[in-house]
């Protein structure tokens, strides 16, 4: 089914893998002369999605472009860099996902069905607008879809037929994009065992790179005193709502306090907020706060819910545009408070 | 424990000791948590773990509690600290509850009360008090034949759902009558079991058509010689492509009047070729809907062919669930593994009956009700002798006390 055109093509895949392993190379060995092409291609890969955010599609040496894609890897761990790791896994997500889509169908469900192990049916099928070429097992189109934000991709907007999605070949080769992400992140983060010398230098030059792209990571720690003006709309109309004598709900008190003891607020504080509210108990809500804060109960410190429940729940009050790019509310803090105390927005390369 | 618990517990100790066969165990029983609530101050036993049946009953006996609980998810160490557990996955479960439902009954037989202010009401808790805003009630629920007749109906409909849309198989799903006020329907399925809880609520949407897209869904206006028109799916589409068109037409020829229809309109409509109900006759027959009542229209649909499950249960992967064949301690009811193929027929007022004799009570106010096969009150201030099962209900309701 597979050429070693297609391993060039997809350095993922199972076979890939196995094609590599057969060579039975040591990373010593990748030292020879010979081998150069492969470990510069590996470093061209790291670069490429570092600057552009894309690995580049054209193959010239078949063998290079297989066996660099573990070394790239490879190095990445040894980098040990989560945002190198994350914007490589996406770049070549991204690489797979436009081959993917122009590939012929029996290539796209062989390759999903081996190396992600998904239930791949063909279809044939018009409804509506929409042509439909596959059909996915439920729990493998879920695992994927639930990245993704657009509404098409929502449960309810799909068509399910006895536990099969139904998909286009375009969604297909879009959710293959984000299996690959996933198993190159998994990937990328496994320590090796033994830290290969040849490669030392490599992967300085990498580090190198991690720091002209991306800069310098600032441990970007959270102002030490609450900052009001970082809060997400949602959690100040909770505080407005509170203030002005109005109902909050269960959803939004648990949402209100975990906010803000996540962020650093001292208990005594977040207790107060909660007196104008009609049925205030102090003792109550003291307890209350310090289980949500870990200190009672289940000793679990409790996160702030995610957009999606608060959505459910109508918690979620007038979004804004960082509404658009973050799924919990401390994201938004987070994000907000670095640009107020950054002043302006952290350099990101695109 | 006051005098009424304590008559509880002892009749639960009996009933849990003489019991000479073995409980009910779900599927990879070592790797699930079990709790159990105490009588006594209602303290919750929990992160116990049973290899089998025998020693889980022991324990049901020494410890005579009121609900017996098991994890819908799976541990490496059930034992242990939640945080240390290890998640393996858990059973996707859904819940259908009275308590969801809007049963016209309830006015006459479900009171609320108000923990913020004290206001009193008949039938379905309101989200907020009128009075003082306030979001938390207390609320004293009845069981009745409407009510479980309702919760069952919805449940045939989601494990119509569940089989059209969500998987082929039965041979894994088992449904439970809680003792209580609904049914649990537990899919054992290794394919489901390791979604998280933002895949499982991408699960709970659909099955509420929660957030549907109609015209995701295939409802698209188009322009036809400068006349617009609907065009929509099939009647027989997959999921909620068909579901939306059957729905509609059970809308329609319900309330067609209402929304607009002619007689004449309403005829046509009857009349029509189910399979091919969106082809263009169909539209140009129903001119002068407007766009704004079509919406409504639609969303009726969705409604109609919704699943009412409680969206709570379904998502939380640590869930405690009850076991069935254990004594309910609302009602005194055993909660039944109900084979599907007797769903049907299943009468949880006969099927899950525990306690035989007689018991002499004295009843503070009760409504009518029947339970196996008797009818019973309605009482008020009175002593009556009534069969066991009947006495432990008014018992567990609290709407009885012993005599003495």
């Amino acid at each position: 089914m597979l050429t070693r055109a297609d391993l060039a093509k997809y350095p993922f895949l199972s076979e890939a893998s196995e094609y590599v392993r057969e060579l039975g190379l040591s990373v010593e060995e990748l030292s020879a002369p010979e081998f150069s092409p492969v470990l510069d291609r590996a470093e061209r890969r790291l670069e490429e999605a570092l600057s552009k955010g894309r690995v580049s599609r054209d193959i010239t040496n078949e063998s290079s472009e297989i066996l660099s894609f573990p070394v790239s890897n490879l190095i990445l761990s040894l980098v040990g860099e989560e945002r190198a790791r994350r914007r490589f896994a996406l770049a070549e997500s991204k690489r797979a996902y436009e081959l993917l889509r122009q590939e012929d169908p029996e290539k796209l469900q062989y390759i999903a069905s081996t190396t992600f192990t998904w239930k791949v049916k063909r279809l044939d099928l018009k409804l509506g607008k929409r042509f439909y070429e596959f059909a996915l097992g439920l729990p493998d189109f879920l695992h994927n879809s639930v990245h993704l934000r657009e509404p098409r991709w929502n449960l309810p907007n799909r068509v399910i037929d006895h536990g099969f999605v139904y998909v286009t070949r375009d969604e297909a080769a879009r959710l293959m994009e984000e299996e690959v992400r996933t198993k190159i992140l998994e990937r990328s983060g496994r320590t090796p065992d033994e830290v290969p010398k040849l490669l030392g230098s490599r992967v300085e030059r990498v580090r190198g790179l991690v720091i002209k792209w991306l800069g310098v990571q600032t441990k970007y720690e959270l102002p030490k005193v609450p900052l009001p003006e970082a809060m997400p709309p949602c959690v100040r109309h909770l505080i407005d709502s509170l203030d002005e004598g109005k109902n909050v709900q269960h959803m939004g008190r648990f949402t209100l306090a975990s906010f803000l003891l996540n962020i650093g607020t001292g208990e005594e504080d977040v207790v107060k907020l909660f007196k104008p509210a009609t049925d205030f108990s102090e003792r109550m809500t003291r307890y209350q706060v310090e289980h949500i804060g870990g200190k009672r109960g289940g000793r679990t410190k409790y996160t702030c819910p995610m957009c999606t429940t608060l959505k459910t729940h109508g918690v979620c009050y007038k979004p804004d545009e960082i509404c658009e790019t973050i799924r919990n509310p401390l994201s938004y803090y987070k994000t907000k408070s670095r640009t107020l105390t950054l002043k302006g927005p952290k350099r990101e390369p695109n | 424990m006051n005098p009424t618990e304590q008559l509880i517990r002892r009749k639960f100790q009996e009933y849990y000791l003489s019991l000479d066969k073995d409980l009910y165990l779900p599927p990879h029983p070592e790797e699930r948590e079990y709790g159990f609530l105490l009588f006594k101050e209602k303290f919750m036993v929990r992160h116990r773990g049973f290899r089998e049946s025998g020693a889980l009953l022991k324990a049901v006996k020494d410890l005579a509690p009121a609900h017996v609980y098991f994890s819908t998810a799976y541990y490496q160490d059930p034992t242990a600290s939640m945080d240390q557990k290890g998640w393996l996955g858990a059973d996707l479960v859904f819940d259908i509850d009275a308590d969801h439902l809007d049963t016209p009954c309830k006015i006459a037989h479900d009171d609320w009360k108000c923990k913020g202010c004290g206001a009193i009401g008949k039938g379905s808790a309101p989200k907020i008090c009128p009075k003082c805003k306030n979001d938390r009630m207390e609320v004293t629920a009845w069981l009745c034949d409407r009510c479980l007749q309702e919760a069952k109906e919805e449940t045939i409909g989601l494990l119509e759902m569940i089989f059209s849309d969500l998987q082929l198989g039965q041979a894994n799903l088992r449904v439970y009558f809680s003792g209580h006020r609904g049914y649990h329907v537990h899919l054992y399925s290794e394919a489901f079991r390791t979604l998280g809880e933002e895949q499982r609520r991408e699960l709970v949407n659909y099955l509420l058509g929660q957030g549907l897209d109609p015209e995701l869904q295939g409802m698209e206006e188009v322009s036809e010689g400068g006349v617009s028109i609907l065009r929509g799916p099939q009647w027989g589409d997959p999921g909620w492509r068909g579901r939306i068109v059957r729905g509609i037409y059970e809308v329609l020829t319900k309330e067609g009047t209402n929304l607009g229809l002619s007689a004449n309109q309403l005829n046509v409509l009857r009349a029509w070729d189910k399979d091919n109900l969106f082809s263009k006759p169909f539209w140009s027959s129903l001119k002068g809907i407007n766009t704004a009542t079509w919406r409504n229209i639609v969303q009726r649909a969705i409604e109609e062919g919704a699943a009412k499950i409680d969206t709570v249960v379904t998502t939380d992967v640590h869930r405690l669930i009850r076991l069935p064949g254990t004594l309910n301690g609302h009602t005194g009811l055993l909660g039944v593994d109900v084979p599907l193929e007797e769903l049907d027929e299943f009468d949880p007022f006969r099927e899950s009956l525990a306690f035989s004799g007689i018991m002499r009570i004295k009843v503070k106010d009760s409504p009518r009700f029947g339970l196996g096969g008797n009818q019973f009150g309605p009482y008020q201030n009175e002593e009556v002798e009534l069969p066991s099962y009947a006495a432990m209900l008014l018992l567990c309701k609290r709407r009885a006390e012993p005599v003495g």
